[in-house]
């Protein structure tokens, strides 16, 4: 497969779940995180090294994918679009999806057989400040974000900077996410040439909202991001965070960012509107169907899409009591539907997602095996889980529990976790054919039966 | 808008008009009596041919209807776009052209490729259209490569008229070959069958029996995917029915637009 093009970033949820939900639809796993084979002999071996050198590769791996500065206004981001057409198998599908990041979402389209065009993307561009510098990060990217904008009118540009989780990343570059405001070409002739009309555009909306400086007519600074410490942490600072600043030795005990003036779409996961009136467009001229899958945070979706797995074995007549758990962009339907696993998503590895798998298994018959695929970031961010929670969740299974590659010892600095968990998943003795998809009258049909998640609801759109 | 008189045929007589389409300058043969008459008829011609391909039949038409036989862009004496319009964008053009010339509750009708131009911009504007009519619609899936079309175009060539031969030479020469397999190109990709069962418009699907390029069990499914079309065959119709069997033609559709 043809890599994504060099200005966006490989390690990030939207072109990660990009790659797996298309590796499924090609009817391919996605190991190692869609990295080369040869490479997951090396990275599984990183765990050898120690923590500060681990630390070096893992930038050393993000860095490879920087835009300098100066060269930012020669990205053409629409390019991305041919990439993701070659992506995904050239065939007619029976529903498209456009619009916000989702781990569970990869397993939603995954079922339904439908491809998905994100409306996020992370473009890496090099830039020296020191992680706990908010306001400098905020001030150097003015001339690039300037630049990039002149030269792509149909995107807004969200600079984030997140000294929490992306500590080790933010010290060489810093996170331009950039929004489709419009499909494009790129994507409406995707969507023309393999949507036959009369069928369904799924709209994938994220109602995830961050306080954000207004920069400028598309262009807005996040200081933070979702994940362990709360927006009130990131803005005024917490006994959690300035221990987090000590133990990284850092000058400050609390972060000075700008002050927030507006609110805008979260950078990494929120749905910026602009973009349902151009689909509403095309919808009305190709007579599409659209409907709207909003959902509170980028999370919400996992219990309904874990209880529509386990709906879709029973009726198919195989055992749904092998919970797989995933996190962030370790995802891989292939080996979920060949096992017969129940996906649940958890958008990061921090204590609010401990929390939602512990509300979801509340709420669920229990399983008799739970798989717990993690991410690793290698920070010891502000509200991160101790390896208990992990273990207390993997306790919960009715036979046994088990991390699927991950050293929970090492967590989270076990970057051999990439490289394991495809093994770890093949591992797991049961196989199953893979099924036809779902079509969006069987999802109707458990919607029905399941009655109302909440943060999630599904809104037809009369074109 | 531009009018300018040619030759009188038949009343009420041919005038070209030219209308501005997003700044491509459209132009249309029509037989139109003053005050205009209800439900008009728009006759989108086939590939790289123009509205004279239609004039025959329009000629007999216009009787008891204003007939509107418009050059797509890039055909015949419209201008040219800088790049080939695929069939959605003119689709998109016809619709426009429609708006421009202030038309409402049209009948569509189209000859081969003109029947794909047909569905689109049904598919894409159905509060313009009223019916439609399909004159051996193309493309058929089973035949959708060009070697496949190709051996049938040759075939369909053995049944043309001299002065049709004529007509095709003109037009192709002011289209020009670049656009033509362009245009061919975008035709074989368009897949109409997708798009029938979405048009609820009351539609009559003609097909001549000796019409090489268009087989019987097609238009049938053609029928069966349309919510509500009927079928008229033809004996001894060709493929070019509007130029070649005019007076045949224009009785089935005026049959069909008298009924329905």
């Amino acid at each position: 497969m043809p890599s994504p093009p060099g200005f966006v970033a490989n390690f990030d949820s939207a072109t990660a779940m990009t790659m797996a939900t298309a590796a499924f639809l090609r009817g391919e796993d996605w190991p190692a995180l869609g990295n080369p084979e040869p490479l997951k002999p090396l990275a599984a071996r990183a765990n050898v090294l120690p923590t500060k050198v681990r630390e070096k590769a893992f930038i050393l791996g993000g860095a490879s994918e920087i835009t300098r500065p100066g060269r930012v206004g020669k990205i053409h981001i629409d390019d991305v679009a041919d990439w993701i057409a070659e992506e995904y198998p050239e065939r007619r599908y029976p529903a498209v999806s456009v619009g916000s990041s989702s781990g569970a979402g990869v397993y939603l389209n995954a079922a339904l057989g439908s491809p998905w065009l994100p409306q996020t993307l992370l473009l890496p561009v090099g830039q020296r400040v020191h992680p706990d510098d908010p306001q400098t990060a905020m001030e150097k990217g003015k001339e690039p974000a300037a630049d990039l904008l002149e030269a792509n009118p149909d995107w807004q540009l969200h600079h984030m900077h997140d000294a929490n989780q992306d500590r080790l990343m933010v010290r060489a570059l810093t996170y331009f996410r950039v929004k489709r405001r419009r499909l494009g070409d790129g994507y409406e002739r995707f969507i023309v040439d393999r949507l036959p009309p009369g069928r369904t555009l799924l709209l994938m909306e994220c109602k995830a909202r961050w306080k954000t400086t207004r920069m400028g007519d598309r262009y807005v600074y996040q200081h933070g991001a979702m994940g362990g410490a709360t927006q009130e942490e990131f803005h005024r600072g917490s006994e959690r965070v300035a221990e987090y600043l000590e133990r990284y030795d850092s000058p400050v005990r609390e972060w000075d960012g700008p002050e927030p003036d507006t609110e805008s779409p979260e950078a990494e996961w929120g749905f910026e509107e602009s973009l349902r009136d151009d689909v509403v467009r095309l919808a009305r001229e190709r007579r599409y169907r659209v409907r709207r899958v909003i959902f509170e945070d980028p999370d919400s979706l996992s219990p309904l899409v874990a209880d529509l797995y386990r709906w879709w074995y029973r009726r198919r007549r195989i055992p749904a009591n092998r919970l797989l758990i995933s996190s962030f962009v370790i995802n891989d339907p292939y080996w979920t539907l060949r096992t017969g696993s129940t996906p649940f998503w958890m958008k990061f590895n921090m204590q609010p997602s401990v929390d939602a798998v512990n509300a979801y298994l509340d709420s669920t018959d229990p399983f008799d095996e739970i798989h717990l695929m993690l991410f690793q970031h290698g920070v010891r961010a502000v509200g991160l889980p101790p390896k208990e929670a992990w273990t207390d969740i993997l306790a919960r299974a009715r036979k046994f529990g088990r991390p699927a590659g991950a050293d929970l010892d090492e967590f989270p600095y076990d970057f051999a976790q990439f490289a394991k968990y495809h093994d770890a998943l093949q591992a797991i003795p049961a196989r199953y054919p893979l099924p036809r998809p779902l079509t969006l009258d069987e999802l109707d049909e458990f919607l029905s039966q399941a009655g109302d998640y909440e943060g999630v609801t599904f809104e037809d759109i009369d074109p | 808008m531009v009018s300018r008189q040619t030759t009188p045929i038949g009343a009420p007589s041919c005038h070209w008009r030219e209308h501005d389409v997003d700044g491509v300058r459209v132009a249309a043969r029509t037989w139109v009596t003053d005050p205009p008459r209800p439900e008009p008829i728009v006759a989108v011609h086939g590939l790289v041919v123009s509205s004279a391909y239609m004039a025959p039949l329009a000629d007999r038409l216009s009787d008891h209807r204003d007939v509107w036989a418009p050059d797509l862009p890039g055909f015949g004496a419209s201008d040219k776009p800088d790049h080939v319009l695929d069939v959605r964008e003119l689709g998109r053009a016809l619709a426009g052209w429609i708006d421009a010339a202030g038309l409402r509750d049209v009948v569509l009708l189209g000859n081969s490729f003109g029947c794909q131009i047909v569905a689109e911009t049904t598919l894409q504007r159905p509060d313009l259209v009223s019916r439609m009519v399909l004159l051996g619609p193309t493309m058929q899936p089973r035949l959708r490569s060009v070697p496949k079309q190709l051996r049938r175009w040759r075939k369909e060539q053995k049944t043309q008229s001299a002065r049709l031969k004529a007509l095709q030479v003109r037009d192709y020469a002011k289209a020009g070959i670049p656009r033509a397999i362009t245009t061919f190109r975008h035709a074989l990709h368009d897949r109409i069958e997708d798009k029938l069962p979405l048009l609820e418009q009351p539609t009559l699907v003609v097909r001549g029996t000796d019409d090489p390029i268009v087989e019987q069990d097609w238009v049938e499914t053609v029928v069966g995917l349309l919510p509500d079309a009927e079928l008229a065959v033809l004996p001894g119709a060709t493929h070019a029915i509007n130029h070649e069997q005019p007076a045949q033609t224009a009785r089935a559709v005026g049959r069909f637009l008298h009924t329905r």
